[in-house]
């Protein structure tokens, strides 16, 4: 059973620490306030060429919050191509994409295993999805390009085990770090696209402080909110006005639709700031 | 002419209207204006000069523009600040026409599969397959040419692109003076020089070896 | 035609000249051959391909405590090859080791012997390396790891285990139980020695290293252990007890938490043997010279390969493991010169980490 290819360590499981305060009371110690406005992203930093080896390659690094413990999402992608197809796949007359989302085993608070879980595939699927609408795919016949990304750290609380449920929502802001990382990746492997496409995400969340009314913010750490009703990550073409990619998680009311479009928008709204930040490491590529 | 405006482009940049410019290389057309593909520097060569290499272009453009707007293009500047080994160029595919060099990988009876490691004068990271079937080694006598007389695995070749070829090689030829084998390693291991058109000779053994040999320019 | 075009370079092949990239690519060995062997008359020294004399390693830069995640990490970069390193302690109680043998007393002289067969027998250091993130061309992820990624992480366990670099009692969580007072009768055997109940190891940590590699250009093992060693140095455990009632380890926040004590600092220095002659029959004859910390063209030119592990600690130097690998060129004589090599490896890498 045990991958023989790998150092697999004691025969009998190990179990990741359990720490005294995860009682209740610990829970209300931990402030659950969200420092920047509902329209404002973190901090980004952005930079191409990690990979020397690689056609293309970037790293992508959130601000961490305020807050200790809290890591911010850490990236690093590398672009492969355009390269020969494998003998054994078809002709075809444009680019075939392959891509590869992996969680380093140090990156989230339970060890990851060597070997991709669905979510892993799920956020490649996604990715390749979004990026599939920038690339133009038929100036590269007979050829394939692989875009590799390994999520370093990803945006977890250490602190709160409380959040078990949550990995989905931070795997919307790790699609969305993706995305735009990819991007600049591809910029820097000089694979033709449209556009430059970035990811952003928005959430409707409420907060304990001001109860009842939910509302809309940008970029949001779920370990910041009490709770979340739903979010989205969208990958935005700014020039073209295009969304590639569009994925949808949460319980919102049926009856609401503006509601959802309100989303969408400041997704889109999370993704313009994130192209800003793309296009300005680009730009410095270049220089 | 070549009017370079050291002006920098990100794909999705608009750099004018299609009825201005003609597209080069790293642009598209969306909706009758031009845009960057590619992140690079924007170039704009007149059309005084023979129009540039308007490669891969025919899918993308609806109707070849007039001749006689200026053709505009994004290149991906090479990096070459510090050691020149690192230099960095963009990715190119093999294409009809081009002149390309390469390593012959093994022979069979009828053709000879080589991995293409140059075009052109670019230096390609990715291994391409190619292929040269017996009746593209020489232009000449064509039915007496043997594989084995022609090239051994190992051998440098410089050879044309003739047919994108089917999923998985590029057909390339040899049928011409200049093209053939240009680096060979005899049998005993040395790097051998060439004596005439059709064979190799090692300066230690002094065996010679056939080869089809490119005319040295 | 393109090729004919020269860039200065003393690019010489037979009958034509090509520019440094494409010699490069068309026959790399001697494209290295020319460049370490410069014309007599010119004043150029020996130089690599990289720019780097024989001798010449990369400057190493070393930044730790970067992830948050893992209870120690760290980032190594030697030139164009970077590695993350993170280390993660996780909780490996007694009743799931089928062999687990208690030992009475951990307060013998031997006890540190002791500890150094429980972390070899319990197998609590777990090294991995992934090299499949597209580091290089060749390492693309959906395969199983490949040979060099296997070995690697073989290296880096047994010279863990050989160096001896973790004191396996700072694994140990230990309890020492209060003894109720109808129990005292059912001990009659040990009734000579004190009241008080011997402590008993109830859990150990087992330590995940787990290393990255985001850019590869050769020499992984020298930047890998490095990674290892700056991140086990930076490696602290949160406080732990087993508790009783509950029958399982607690980890607390309130106390500080156990920095590792890591045993001396030993430091790989590998260098690549590169022949004259490239083919297998005539290895024997011609020059060779030895290229400290190759990178990946050169990698894949050598056929022999040497790391010398060397602790310097103290002004002593000490050889914890020497490794071999194909190839005669290197006797007695030159692996003793290459350990004085080493020994200023030693130095820059130490110096690196602070």
């Amino acid at each position: 059973m045990a991958d023989r290819r790998r150092i697999n360590g004691p025969a009998g499981a190990t179990i990741p620490p359990v720490f005294d305060e995860d009682g209740k009371q610990y829970e209300h110690k931990v402030a659950k306030i969200r420092d920047r406005a509902p329209t404002a992203i973190r901090k980004m930093f952005l930079k191409t060429g990690v990979t020397p080896s690689a056609s293309g390659s970037a790293y992508l690094e959130y601000e961490s919050s305020a807050k200790s413990g809290v890591s911010g999402l850490k990236l690093s992608c590398t672009v492969h191509g355009p390269r020969s197809l494998p003998r054994s796949s078809p002709f075809s007359p444009h680019i075939v994409l392959s891509t590869h989302v992996k969680y380093a085993p140090f990156a989230t608070k339970q060890r990851r295993g060597y070997l991709r879980d669905p979510s892993e595939r799920d956020l490649g699927t996604h990715l390749e999805t979004a990026l599939r609408g920038a690339i133009i795919a038929d100036r590269w016949p007979k050829s394939g390009v692989d875009i590799i990304i390994s999520i370093i750290e990803g945006d977890q609380d250490r602190e709160t085990s409380k959040f078990q449920g949550d990995e989905t929502w931070d795997m919307m802001n790790a699609l969305s770090g993706c995305i735009t990382v990819a991007s600049a990746a591809l910029a820097d492997a000089g694979i033709d696209c449209v556009d430059t496409v970035a990811g952003g995400v928005a959430a409707l969340v409420q907060d304990t402080s001001d109860d009842s009314t939910p509302r809309i913010v940008l970029d949001p750490i779920p370990s910041e909110h009490e709770k979340i009703l739903g979010a989205c990550c969208v990958a935005y073409l700014p020039i073209r006005d295009e969304v590639t990619n569009l994925w949808f998680k949460g319980d919102l009311p049926a009856s609401d639709i503006d509601l959802y479009t309100k989303l969408v928008e400041s997704g889109i709204q999370a993704s313009r700031n994130g192209n800003r930040v793309l296009v300005e490491c680009l730009g410095e590529t270049v220089a | 002419m070549t009017t370079s405006a050291p002006t920098l482009a990100i794909p999705g940049q608009l750099l004018g209207h299609a009825s201005k410019y003609q597209p080069g290389p790293g642009t598209h057309i969306h909706e009758s204006n031009l845009y960057a593909s590619l992140l690079g520097t924007i170039h704009v060569t007149q059309p005084a000069k023979a129009p540039g290499p308007v490669k891969r272009l025919t899918k993308i453009t609806p109707a070849p523009a007039p001749a006689e707007l200026p053709t505009i293009s994004v290149t991906v500047p090479t990096r070459s600040a510090g050691a020149e080994h690192q230099q960095k160029k963009r990715e190119v595919l093999p294409e009809v026409g081009n002149v390309v060099l390469c390593r012959v990988i093994r022979i069979t009876p009828r053709q000879a599969v080589v991995a293409i490691l140059v075009c052109g004068d670019t230096v390609l990271d990715a291994e391409w397959q190619g292929l040269i079937r017996v009746q593209d080694v020489r232009a000449t006598e064509k039915d007496r040419v043997k594989i084995y007389e022609s090239f051994r695995p190992g051998d440098i070749v410089r050879a044309e692109v003739i047919s994108l070829g089917d999923q998985a090689n590029y057909y390339l030829s040899t049928a011409r003076n200049e093209l053939g084998v240009i680096l060979a390693t005899s049998e005993a291991g040395n790097a051998m020089h060439p004596v005439n058109w059709k064979e190799y000779r090692d300066p230690e053994t002094g065996l010679l070896e056939l080869r089809k040999v490119a005319k040295p320019y | 035609m393109a090729t004919t075009s020269s860039t200065g370079a003393p690019a010489a092949a037979p009958s034509l000249t090509f520019t440094r990239p494409v010699f490069a690519k068309l026959s790399p060995h001697p494209y290295l051959l020319l460049s370490l062997s410069p014309d007599e008359s010119s004043s150029t020294r020996s130089r690599r391909t990289n720019g780097r004399a024989p001798h010449e390693a990369r400057p190493i830069q070393i930044n730790t405590g970067s992830l948050s995640q893992a209870h120690g990490s760290a980032l190594v970069r030697t030139g164009d090859t970077t590695v993350i390193c993170g280390v993660r302690g996780e909780l490996l109680p007694v009743t799931s080791i089928p062999q687990f043998r208690p030992t009475p007393s951990y307060e013998n002289a031997d006890d540190e012997e002791k500890a150094r067969k429980e972390l070899k027998e319990y197998d609590l250091l777990v090294p991995n390396i992934e090299l499949a993130t597209g580091c290089a061309p060749q390492f693309l992820p959906g395969v199983p790891p490949t040979t060099l990624a296997q070995t690697l992480s073989t290296r880096v366990y047994s010279l863990l285990h050989s160096s001896g670099l973790v004191d396996g009692r700072d694994l140990r969580v230990k309890y020492r139980p209060v003894r109720p007072p109808q129990d005292t009768e059912a001990m009659e055997e040990d009734g000579q020695e004190e009241e008080e109940e011997e402590e008993e190891v109830k859990a150990f940590w087992v330590l995940y290293i787990d290393l990255l590699f985001v850019s590869f250009d050769g020499n992984p093992f020298d930047a890998a252990w490095a990674a290892v060693l700056a991140a086990l140095r930076d490696t602290v455990l949160p406080a732990a007890k087993w508790d009783a009632d509950r029958e399982m380890v607690i980890c607390t926040t309130k106390e500080k938490g156990k920095k590792l004590n890591i045993r001396g600092h030993p430091v790989p220095c590998s260098a690549a043997v590169f022949l004259e002659k490239a083919d297998q029959q005539h290895q024997d004859k011609g020059r060779h010279w030895i290229l400290l910390d190759p990178d990946r063209l050169e990698e894949t030119l050598c056929g022999e390969v040497i790391t010398v592990v060397v602790d310097c600690e103290g002004n002593e130097t000490r050889v914890r493991s020497l490794e071999k690998q194909g190839g005669t060129v290197l006797g007695r004589e030159l692996i003793r010169g290459f350990v004085g090599v080493a020994e200023g490896r030693w130095k820059e890498v130490v110096k690196a980490m602070g």
